[in-house]
């Protein structure tokens, strides 16, 4: 979900998490994020739903800046995709944290291009969790 | 902002003008944008694009006053 404004423009997206613990706990997190892109709509809005992959095994590796890539098109509906590198952040194999996620959204604006944004974790939780 | 995350209250508050077409603000974008691209569906998805802001917008500001 965002709304930018701009040539390239500002945005706020609010993105709904999951990732897979080496235990093999499940955590679900709302994480929000700022971002600035390059290119894009002079006015956009939308709300999207998507399907999201990670190689992150912690939802709190997703906080912080990241590089996006990625682009949109929705008049009424439309698609999205973007693909994310966090800066400076590794998982618990050692490997940089990558995030591709793509899916359908409805509203209005087009953007292809690239960006910087900075996500915050909000609530999370985790499932299969040792504790009684 | 008191540690408050203005953004989840931005969505709320313009997702009911979205929603519930406050001021013809839902038909006006659509007709607007109808100009200048050809859009797909109707306005109504402007109008679920509202209620999607509300729902998410307001579960946000609601984990922000308890927690």
């Amino acid at each position: 979900m965002g709304a930018g404004w701009g040539g390239g423009g500002i945005g706020y997206s609010i993105t709904l998490a999951e990732t897979q613990t080496p235990d093999g706990k499940t955590q679900i997190g709302i994480l929000t994020s700022k971002s600035v892109h390059s290119a894009g709509a002079d006015f956009g809005l939308s709300a999207t739903a998507g399907k999201f992959y990670s190689n992150a095994d912690d939802i709190g590796q997703l906080e912080g800046k990241g590089l996006d890539k990625g682009g949109s098109a929705k008049f009424g509906l439309g698609l999205y995709g973007n693909h994310q590198t966090e800066v400076g952040t590794t998982n618990s194999k050692g490997e940089g944290v990558n995030v591709i996620e793509y899916g359908l959204g409805a509203g209005l604006g087009a953007e292809i291009g690239g960006g910087y944004s900075d996500a915050k974790s909000r609530w999370q939780t985790e499932i299969g969790s040792d504790k009684k | 902002m008191n540690g408050l995350d203005p953004g989840p209250l931005l969505f709320f508050v313009f997702g009911w003008f979205f929603a519930l077409n406050i001021k013809g603000i839902t038909d006006r974008t659509y007709r607007q944008a109808s100009r200048f691209v050809p859009m797909i569906g109707g306005s109504v998805t402007l109008r679920i694009m509202g209620w999607i802001w509300i729902f998410v917008g307001g579960t946000l500001l609601a984990l922000d006053f308890l927690g």
